[in-house]
């Protein structure tokens, strides 16, 4: 047994080993190559810096209630007439600086859509693994779950967990709880390609000599999975968590939007796209007009990098 | 071919045993029906006895045996929300969503389908690369996104069209439609341009690169040499030749265009069963969910193995492979 490789270690090797193929690989000569690719990165790791940086960037805090003043609501952007130079880009129906507010609800939504990308791979290679490897009924069982989601289009999946969640908890105990009904409701819809993509690589895997060479040395069956099996069934998962996570960021805007997701006081995309909704009929348009190019912007160049990173690693297409 | 059928039957229905169940438990298990449907006022003992005449005494399998026959019979309960049926407030708010689909579908198949034979034909022209780069951002922007940017162009800034609402509609018996009004019709464009345009781009991107691969095939190039016009070779040869796929395609899509519907109805206040999912899914009203999850899961359910059977039907080869 002291000849087994900690489980940990083999995954950090395995995952430093393919940032080395990435860097030697095509890979980088092929983003060099495509002008749109290079665009659309630079927008998306501004944005997401910025966002991640909003505590420090942002002019004023949005969540600060004790700073707004209903005298700043609805102001146009700077340099239209009746802009203040205090808030660049207007403000919203509670005098928020529209700025820092798109700062901080660009930030909860890239978090939220992380960790429910982050939950969703969890399940998926989770239940995908256990799937691939042990068969029998466990895998009838998971692959007819996963057969019976995929009918139903992942919003309307996350709307019932939503719903469910909101009546399961009442209105009071979800009171700041909404963060991860999000994160759940967004993760639980996403789940299944996870699942199906590793459970056919680990299909595969299984009948590897190095896994049957474990097994034969007595390695319990979860060191097998995560040690051995796990490092090589990634690949795949790195781009569809790419295309995923512009999904997300997608679903958590809308649903935000419908109204389930985040309270209005809390600023996302979504959330804010809604309020400035409400204000473009009187011709207020900048409320609902920067968080919608952000929101837009951030899915597309999100997009453009999960196909460019599909096609790039994909040996067929080449 | 019957022993296919039977089987896909099966599955079918399984799926639908799964369904309902997750539908029951959340009716039964998810909130309180009795705290949900009575004041704070009302005693013990009569909370017993509400719970007595609703039947959520009886064991388990009773009650979930029961949530399921009355479903076979269109009884979904009482909205908490609206105290009324469930299956009244549906019925009501039906046509709404449906004329809505309907016309999206058609806006998609009927913008789609020569968009994607244009760009498939023109592989490189300047007006395909834009019609492409198009639909790149059509696929990424959100519906209810799109769907303001269309309020606020057409009814805000031009005034061309409403922003909200079905227009005047008539009623034919339980039917009300608004196909027959001049509002309804115009209160019909901007929801199901919205609610089309996801699909329009499916549609054109699978009949271009379908198109792409039939005009490699060699009796295309037989066509080309037996001196055929162009218009002969892509229309009567080419097109027909693509269509098995999109058939599939739009078929399995009328499923999400219902579900998606949720998001335009929302967007335009359009008052079809999608605005009142949304709401019920704000007000935790379980028994509207646990319906439109039922009703939806039917749907999807039906249209798939209808597509099944139309493929099999359609491509020889599949029944074929059946066979072995």
């Amino acid at each position: 047994m002291a000849e087994t490789p900690d489980p940990d270690a083999g995954f950090a090797a395995a995952i430093l080993r393919r940032f080395a193929a990435i860097a030697e690989s095509h890979l980088l000569y092929s983003f060099t190559r495509s002008w749109v690719v290079m665009i659309a990165a630079v927008f998306a790791v501004t944005i997401i810096a910025a966002a991640l940086a909003a505590q420090w960037i942002a002019p004023t805090n949005p969540l600060d209630l004790a700073s707004l003043d209903l005298m700043d609501s609805r102001l146009p952007p700077a340099w239209m007439e009746g802009g203040d130079p205090r808030f660049l880009i207007g403000t919203d129906d509670q005098g928020r600086d529209l700025l820092s507010a798109l700062l901080y609800g660009a930030q909860m939504s890239i978090g939220i859509s992380l960790a429910a990308v982050g939950v969703a791979i969890l399940l998926g290679v989770t239940l995908g693994l256990i799937s691939g490897y042990f068969g029998g009924l466990f895998d009838t069982l998971i692959m007819r779950a996963a057969d019976v989601q995929l009918t139903f289009p992942a919003i309307l999946t996350a709307l019932l967990v939503n719903g469910a969640a909101r009546a399961l908890l009442g209105d009071q105990r979800l009171q700041g709880g909404e963060f991860w009904v999000l994160v759940v409701s967004i993760g639980l819809a996403f789940w299944v390609q996870y699942a199906r993509t590793v459970r056919a690589s680990t299909l595969q895997e299984r009948h590897r000599d190095y896994v049957q060479a474990a097994r034969l040395i007595g390695v319990p069956s979860w060191k097998i999975l995560t040690g051995h099996v796990l490092p090589n069934v990634l690949g795949p998962v790195t781009v569809i968590a790419t295309i995923n996570l512009a999904l997300a960021i997608i679903t958590e805007a809308t649903l935000s939007f419908l109204g389930v997701g985040l309270p209005p006081s809390h600023p996302s995309l979504g959330t804010l796209v809604r309020v400035g909704n409400d204000f473009l009929m009187s011709g207020e348009w900048w409320i609902v007009f920067f968080p919608g190019v952000v929101l837009a912007g951030l899915a597309l160049a999100v997009n453009i990098l999960g196909d460019w990173l599909r096609e790039a690693l994909n040996p067929k297409l080449r | 071919m019957s022993s296919y059928l039977v089987r896909r039957l099966l599955e079918a229905i399984l799926v639908m045993v799964v369904v309902a169940i997750v539908a029951f438990t959340l009716f039964r298990f998810v909130g309180d029906p009795v705290n949900q449907m009575v004041g704070q006022d009302i005693g013990i003992a009569e909370r017993d006895r509400l719970r007595a005449e609703l039947g959520l005494d009886d064991g388990l399998l009773v009650q979930c045996g029961r949530f399921i026959w009355n479903a076979l019979h269109f009884d979904f309960g009482i909205s908490y929300k609206f105290r009324a049926p469930v299956t009244d407030l549906i019925a009501a708010r039906l046509p709404a969503t449906l004329e809505l689909s309907l016309a999206a579908s058609i806006f998609a198949i009927a913008a789609g389908i020569p968009l994607g034979v244009h760009t498939g034909i023109h592989r490189d022209g300047a007006l395909s690369r834009l019609i492409m780069a198009g639909s790149l951002i059509g696929v990424s922007l959100p519906t209810f996104l799109i769907g303001i940017l269309l309020i606020y162009l057409f009814s805000v800034t031009l005034h061309w069209l409403p922003s909200y609402g079905r227009g005047e509609v008539v009623s034919l018996g339980f039917w009300q439609t608004g196909f027959l009004t001049g509002s309804g019709l115009r209160a019909l464009i901007l929801p199901a341009v919205t609610l089309g345009l996801f699909q329009l781009t499916l549609v054109m991107r699978l009949v271009r690169s379908e198109m792409l691969e039939v005009l490699r095939t060699d009796y295309i190039r037989f066509a080309r040499a037996r001196g055929l016009t162009d218009r002969a070779i892509h229309f009567r040869h080419a097109l027909k030749n693509t269509l098995v796929p999109v058939v599939t395609i739009i078929g399995l899509q009328i499923g999400s265009i219902i579900a998606f519907s949720i998001i335009t109805e929302t967007v335009f206040q359009w008052p079809g069963m999608g605005l009142l999912f949304i709401q019920a899914v704000q007000n935790a009203d379980i028994p509207i969910m646990a319906a439109y999850l039922l009703l939806t899961a039917v749907i999807f359910v039906t249209i798939n193995l209808i597509v099944d059977l139309i493929y099999r039907a359609i491509d020889p080869r599949i029944r074929m492979s059946g066979r072995v």
